[in-house]
């Protein structure tokens, strides 16, 4: 869609004039920078500002793991989640019955609080005498209450002494309901909705609300939704909006008078609206009465309120790669709407007198919010905190007010912060436990020869023992085949029973296998970015035929072709009507043999699948095209193909990072995919580094790269010398089924013949063992399955909502050589990324490790946390209530926001058990401390993320196996600002 | 006797599995447990029992079966085969789809209750009974659909549907008491053979009634809404709704069908008109709306529209096979609606980057025309049931769009020309033997129209749905007009739920991540 420019409207801005009867009583006049900001305004920076508490929402096809704050890292995190808290009404932090739950569980220990409590009083100045105020903090965090109980008569009249004094009336006042809130300022909606709420006892309020019985708030979020779901369709409606082409608002403004259901009023007042989104949103915002000084908190308030369009309005100007300018147009049409709304309820209300009103139902509110909360705190003061009445009140106002206040903090925020970070350390101590058992050995490393060659030069390792599972036999000790996995939690159950099962090595890397790169498969129009979000791709690779392709395509299209008619006759108003006729009998068979047999439909299914679009033998176009002509896609607009020192370059940096260095005979580059039927949701088990893909494409570039005589030459000359009997292949992780999936296997020399024959031999335990391990975390229906079958089924039945669990319980990223994480339990809680702190001397690849995979882990942990302790804005609600639209993503019932996250399924076994536990990510990294204070120095963004408490960061001496914490201070407790 | 044997034979298996899925209910009801887990399974085990038991009856029964208020034929056995298939593969769905479900068990005895009354209704003989099946099977699902009324959305949709349902069971026990009244039986087959002894009054009053009933109960225009809505409910129950509830109106048509046939023109064209404009919104709801559940819903009302045009043409047997597939076919699609999303990485199927686009404005109103014209000579040709020409149009339609699809195809267009030919053909055989079956199974229709009335009706029909498509089309190729953007307007209005049936943010998911435990 085309979006028009909008900087010719500036001129206009000037000129302030608002619709409706009140235009000319309308705060032209305000301070003088308020005239300023008004005779200038940049749209597009105040429209990008407000965009901060938002964040794009990809396709769900390609399912992000998707932070859903990035742009603002640069507050704390609890100082965030507070915010979010007074914006939105969302709880970040663990809710009161899980955190129960898991001291009930073990899984936190008193001792762990006690530390975080203490700690925390130590670091701040404590109104009240230190014993008083730490008996009512645990009274407090040990009630798991959200609310407090109702306050006694006595501190009621406590209450009503302190704030019969003015100052500290006002005081209170301003803590409790800030003017204003920094961030966001409440939409005059929502306002004249808490006055309607205020006074519903006037029965001509509630009469003439009439259309809008759920409040003018809910009106304008309907309106929105019924606007964007049609508007935004992607090609899932067979009529489109008309006039889209012409832009959002556009198309908003020209069909917003001719819609039904719309009072005529607010008809008419767009009608006559401003024809640019610019010069519309600016005379709703000064005929909303908004100062200017707060348009970027209304805006953004606005934003909050439908994040999801709002996130895919983001997404799309993003994708165009223009300035917000969809926001802006959007933005436009809320605002407006908005404006409208309120005018017409006004205008049957009495203008002026009702927007009295609505400031002294604010009032009046907030007083009697005040005064209870007032009253209930100093009832905790006297009950837990054994303050006495007579001594309470031998207290100045002024100290009375703090003590409010402090306790107010704690009751709403901290209590709840310091529960999390107990809850961190607990499970902070369990890996620390779990990787100090591996540490008095020290060994034996499975890489015999490096760790030979440079002990002879680092005093610090020691000569690796003798012994141990696989290295007892001198010539043996070389591995038959190593495998590289994602560093996706899911491959750490897959990789501890593969070592257990035979000579192999596994290594984790992230499984975009260091390519910028787009793919594109074989006769698609589409150039998927298979890396992570943060990186750019800058060249494109795509899958062309080896040999004839012209059966294979009559092949595929014949099949495809019956599927499209389908689709295209349920999308023709006359030929749908005879569609049951033509189907039912076919659809009525499928049913019946996915009830009867569900997991062998399934299976059948997608063995026709296979069949019919099994591809011949392909390539992928690794090298850059001699001819100029070709060089670029016409797709993406990229280079096709890289050179051979692009090539060189990402092998070797990726050899480099995971510290492999000798190779075996047989090299496995596996990819993974999710497999999972009738699931909108599938790629979000995809490979998350791919960009929300299966990784196969990548896995099949990077060994065929390895496998080239150039970049084996240049790889030499970097230090890594692959044998020339070493073959690359590429293969496949099915995460939900655990199965191998060979994708490209070149010819063999005989060690890498037999090295292949056995893996293969030994692949079918590995699936049994590590289904075992799986399936024993999923609810089943049956307790008695047996896992492999179980798992199978999960992959091919049509009514499985728990394929797998994905990456939920994702809690920990160890950086780090393989012997360290060898002990960690097969919870499927760690992404692990394999790491040699001696073959990186300048941290030149820990950087880029953190850089890449790690923000890929923290953005998925972001994701699991908020879609779990926000289900409802930042997952996508149940799996049995959801409907795909517009083919983009995925709404609610009858409509809602376009909902960004996991569905809720993905993160709790069932609707009152959580699966998946909402802490921030744990980042372990096996490096001597400097290395750390280093990294920290060099990388902003990170040592932001670490200080900001947006993950925790903790090291492990390689040398002394020592344990250090490098969190932000004692407690970032202390870094919450009241509002 | 052997009525008896039969009798017990048919309900034993549905009282069977009432009480089992009553059982899986009276355990702790608030965590799952194993056995929950254990009796969901053992109950949807037995949900074959009715399965076999309708089939034996449809075999082997000796038609028809009269057994107290009971009256077991050949259609009810049909049915009853039909419903309990679908109870059977709704359930099993369910079983893994639900799991974890607050109100696990709770929908496994809805859904059997639903059913189970459907089956009761369409096997009842007296009139009582019948009236009282078809308020029960309002009863459990607005039931079925309160089970998560803890979603603000779910309760203003339980009040539209259950005052809905309400109505439709007034007015379906009004009809059954003023015909029992009127011809002095209470017996079904009895009172319904006086009815032609009424006078034409009476005949078109119930008639009205009845017609009402049906309308409600298809979702048809001016009631579309409690339909439109029900995207609110989890998949399972939309997939039992739409395949067994929403076409009990023209199961009572059929069954009412000597009743309703001497409504006289009058009632003919009073059906036919809401019938028609229950098409025409249905199908343009869902060609404007987005989302996939709402796409399903609005064809949903567009094809019990269908049915309810058949019965008003008189054609019982072409609804009731209607009804059947269509019933087969929405359910499928409910299940399956997860995997709508799109792949972007499908090879693409047309020769060239960009397909061909000339021509296709003019393509819209062209095969519109060419679908007329292939519907009429279709008819003109062998002109005798009364479908035949709506069929004719249809399938013109199709021969149209697939015409137009296989045009931008090159490699592998014959292999996908020939599985859809023969994908249409096998269907076209199986519904030419149910549609014979079902005749067989039908009383002999009564209209007392006239041929020249049918012939209006009918080719009044063909009119209404070729014009329709028309409109469609002229307004899909000129969308900015002013008349086609406010056509558009009122079509997503009318396909769209009340805002108090929508909510931005599932809000009970916030308090349900607020009283969760660990797992």
């Amino acid at each position: 869609m085309s979006q028009r420019e909008q900087h010719s409207t500036h001129g206009h801005a000037h000129r302030v004039q608002t619709g409706g009867p009140k235009a000319t009583r309308e705060p032209v006049a305000a301070t003088g920078s308020n005239v300023q900001t008004l005779s200038h305004p940049d749209w597009q920076e105040l429209v990008r500002n407000s965009a901060d508490a938002i964040a794009p929402l990809w396709p769900i096809a390609t399912f992000i793991a998707r932070h859903p704050w990035p742009e603002l890292e640069h507050h704390p995190y609890a100082e965030v989640a507070h915010w979010l808290r007074d914006a939105q009404g969302i709880h970040l932090h663990p809710p009161a019955s899980v955190v129960e739950s898991a001291v009930a569980n073990g899984e936190v220990a008193p001792h762990h609080l006690t530390r975080r409590l203490n700690a925390w009083l130590d670091a701040q100045p404590v109104p009240m005498p230190r014993d008083a105020a730490e008996r009512a903090c645990l009274a407090l965090l040990w009630t798991f209450q959200t609310d407090l109980p109702p306050a006694s008569a006595t501190a009621e009249a406590l209450a009503d002494t302190l704030l019969q004094d003015s100052g500290a009336h006002a005081r209170w006042q301003e803590a409790t309901h800030p003017t204003r809130t920094r961030w966001t300022v409440t939409p005059l909606s929502k306002r004249l909705d808490g006055a309607a709420k205020a006074q519903s006892q006037d029965r001509d309020v509630r009469e003439r609300r009439g259309a809008s019985a759920r409040g003018l708030a809910h009106e304008l979020d309907v309106q929105t939704i019924r606007f964007c779901k049609l508007f935004f369709d992607d090609g899932q409606a067979s009529w489109p909006l008309p006039g889209r082409e012409a832009g959002f608002y556009a198309a908003w403004r020209q069909l917003t008078p001719l819609q039904p259901g719309l009072p005529r009023r607010v008809r008419q007042q767009i009608d006559h609206w401003p024809k640019t989104p610019a010069d519309a949103l600016e005379r709703a915002l000064v005929a909303l009465d908004v100062p200017a000084a707060d348009w970027e908190g209304y805006l953004r308030a606005h934003l909050l309120a439908l994040p999801g369009w709002a996130g895919w309005a983001l997404w799309q100007s993003r994708g165009a790669g223009r300035e917000p300018s969809l926001l802006l147009e959007y933005l436009a049409v809320r605002v407006s709407l908005e404006w409208a709304l309120c005018a017409d309820h006004l205008d049957t209300r009495g203008g002026e007198p009702l927007r009295g009103a609505v400031r002294d139902a604010d009032t009046s509110r907030r007083q009697a919010d005040a005064r209870r909360f007032a009253a209930q705190l100093i009832a905790t003061w006297l009950r837990d905190g054994g303050v006495r009445a007579e001594d309470w009140s031998a207290m100045t106002a002024d100290s009375q007010v703090a003590c409010l206040d402090w306790l107010r903090r704690f009751v709403e925020t901290d209590r709840w912060l310091l529960w999390l970070e107990a809850w961190e350390d607990a499970q902070a101590d369990q890996l620390r436990a779990a990787i100090a058992e591996t540490r008095p050995e020290d060994g034996p490393s499975r890489r015999g020869g490096l760790e030979r060659t440079l002990a002879k030069t680092t005093d610090a390792v020691r000569e690796p023992a003798k012994g141990g599972a696989k290295g007892a036999a001198g010539a043996a000790d070389r591995p038959a085949a190593q495998l590289l996995l994602c560093i996706d939690v899911r491959s750490a159950i897959f990789r501890h029973y593969l070592e257990a099962a035979g000579p192999f090595e596994t290594y984790g890397c992230a499984g975009f296998f260091n390519l910028p790169i787009r793919t594109r498969g074989l006769d698609s129009d589409y150039a998927h970015p298979a890396c992570p979000p943060i990186v750019h791709p800058v060249v494109e690779v795509a899958e062309t035929l080896a040999t004839d392709g012209r059966d294979y395509r009559r092949r595929r299209n014949g099949a495809r072709i019956v599927a499209e008619m389908f689709k295209k006759a349920k999308h023709s108003a006359l030929v749908s009507l005879a569609l049951p006729e033509l189907s039912g009998p076919w659809l009525g068979v499928h049913t019946l043999f996915r009830t009867v047999l569900p997991a062998r439909t399934g299976r059948w299914m997608r063995a026709f699948n296979r069949a019919a679009s099994d591809k011949p033998a392909t390539e992928l176009s690794l090298r850059r095209p001699h001819e100029p002509q070709e060089t670029h896609s016409e797709v993406s607009g990229l280079p096709i193909g890289m050179t051979t020192e692009e090539m060189v370059d990402i092998a070797a940096g990726l050899f480099q990072s995971i510290g492999l260095s000798e190779f075996a005979p047989l090299v496995v580059i596996c990819g993974h995919e999710g497999e999972s039927t009738n699931n909108p949701h599938a790629s979000s088990l995809d490979c998350g580094a791919c960009g929300g893909a299966a990784g196969q494409y990548n896995a099949r570039a990077f060994a065929a790269m390895c496998n080239l005589p150039e970049v084996r030459e240049g790889l030499a000359e970097a230090g890594f010398v692959i044998p020339g009997e070493t073959v690359f292949a590429a293969a496949e992780h099915i995460t939900t089924t655990d199965a191998l999936r060979w994708l490209d296997v070149p010819p063999l020399p005989p060690a890498a013949r037999s090295a292949f024959r056995s893996l293969e031999d030994v692949l079918l335990e590995v699936r049994h063992a590590a289904n075992q391990a799986r399936i024993a975390q999923l609810p089943v229906v049956q307790p008695r399955i047996r896992p492999f079958d179980e798992a199978d089924r999960r992959a091919a039945d049509w009514s499985e909502v728990r394929p797998e669990w994905g990456l939920a319980g994702n809690a920990a990223f160890v950086i780090g050589r393989r012997q360290l994480t060898a002990r960690f339990p097969l919870d499927g809680r760690v992404f692990l990324h394999d790491y040699d702190w001696r073959m990186d001397l300048h941290g030149d690849r820990l950087a880029s490790i953190v850089a890449g995979p790690v923000t890929v882990g923290q953005w998925i942990n972001l994701q699991y946390l908020a879609s779990t302790t926000a289900p409802h804005i930042h997952g996508s609600g149940s799996k049995t209530t959801q409907t795909v639209t517009g083919g983009v993503g995925v709404m609610q019932g009858n409509g809602s926001d376009l909902l960004p996250g996991l569905p809720w399924q993905s993160v709790a076994a069932s609707d009152d058990a959580l699966f998946h536990r909402p802490l921030r990510l744990l980042v372990v990294m096996e490096v001597p401390d400097e290395a750390v204070t280093q990294l920290l120095e060099r990388d902003a963004a990170f040592r932001q993320k670490v200080q900001n408490g947006w993950l925790r960061l903790a090291s492990v001496n390689p040398v002394t196996g020592e344990w250090r914490d490098w969190g932000a201070a004692a407690s970032s407790v202390s870094l919450v600002t009241a509002g | 006797m052997r009525d008896i044997a039969w009798g017990w034979l048919w309900m034993a298996p549905w009282v069977l599995v009432l009480l089992s899925a009553a059982a899986t209910m009276v355990p702790n009801r608030r965590r799952q447990s194993t056995r929950v887990g254990r009796l969901v399974l053992l109950h949807t085990g037995l949900l074959w029992l009715p399965v076999l038991a309708s089939l034996a009856g449809l075999l082997f029964a000796p038609a028809p079966v009269v057994w107290g208020p009971w009256r077991l034929d050949r259609l009810g056995f049909g049915l009853s085969l039909y419903i309990a298939l679908l109870s059977l593969m709704i359930q099993a769905f369910s079983v893994r789809y639900l799991h974890g479900d607050r109100a696990y068990a709770r929908y496994f005895a809805g859904l059997t209750g639903v059913t189970a009354a459907a089956a009761a209704t369409w096997m009842s003989g007296n009139l009582v009974l019948f009236a009282c099946g078809w308020a029960a099977m309002g009863f459990f699902l607005v039931w079925l659909i309160a089970s998560k009324r803890e979603w603000a959305p779910v309760r203003a949709v339980v009040s539209l549907s259950a005052a809905c349902f309400a109505t439709s069971a007034l007015s379906v026990a009004a009809a059954v008491v003023w015909l029992a009244l009127a011809t002095g039986s209470w017996n079904r087959m009895t009172a319904i053979h006086h009815a032609a002894t009424l006078s034409p009054e009476v005949r078109l009053g119930i008639s009205l009634l009845l017609v009402l009933a049906a309308l409600i109960q298809a979702g048809g225009w001016p009631f579309q809404r409690w339909l439109m809505e029900s995207a609110v409910t989890p998949t399972p129950v939309s997939a039992v709704m739409h395949a067994g509830l929403v076409n009990a109106g023209g199961l009572l048509l059929t069954r009412m069908a000597p009743v309703f046939d001497g409504s006289g023109l009058a009632g003919h064209l009073v059906l036919l008109g809401f019938a028609w404009l229950s098409v025409a919104i249905g199908t343009g709801a869902m060609l404007v709306h987005a989302d996939y559940k709402r796409q399903l819903v609005a064809s949903t009302m567009a094809q019990m529209g269908l049915m309810l045009v058949q019965c008003a043409l008189g054609v019982y047997s072409a609804a009731v096979v209607h009804l059947v597939l269509h019933g087969l076919f929405k359910a499928t699609l409910f299940m399956r609606s997860g995997s709508v999303v799109p792949r972007p990485d499908q090879p693409r199927l047309t020769a060239s980057v960009h397909p061909p686009r000339a021509g296709r404005a003019v393509s819209a109103v062209g095969m519109v025309a060419l679908a007329v014209i292939l519907g009429a000579a279709y008819w003109a040709w062998q002109p005798g049931s009364p479908t035949r020409a709506l069929s004719g149009l249809f399938l013109g339609a199709g021969i149209a769009l697939a015409w137009r699809q296989l045009a931008a195809v090159r490699a592998g267009r014959w292999l996908g020309l020939a599985g859809v030919a023969g994908a249409v053909m096998v269907a076209e055989w199986v519904r030419a033997h149910l549609d014979i079956w079902v005749q067989t199974a039908l009383p002999a229709a009564h209209t007392n129209l006239g041929t020249s009335a049918t012939l209006a009706v009918t080719v009044m029909a063909f009119v209404l749905f070729a014009g329709t498509a028309l409109a469609f089309a002229v307004a899909h190729t000129r969308p900015t007009a002013r008349a086609a953007m406010r056509l558009y307007l009122w079509l997503a209005a009318l396909g769209e739920a009340r805002g108090a049936a929508v909510e931005p943010h599932p809000q009970y998911l916030a308090d349900y991540a607020k009283e969760a435990v660990l797992k």
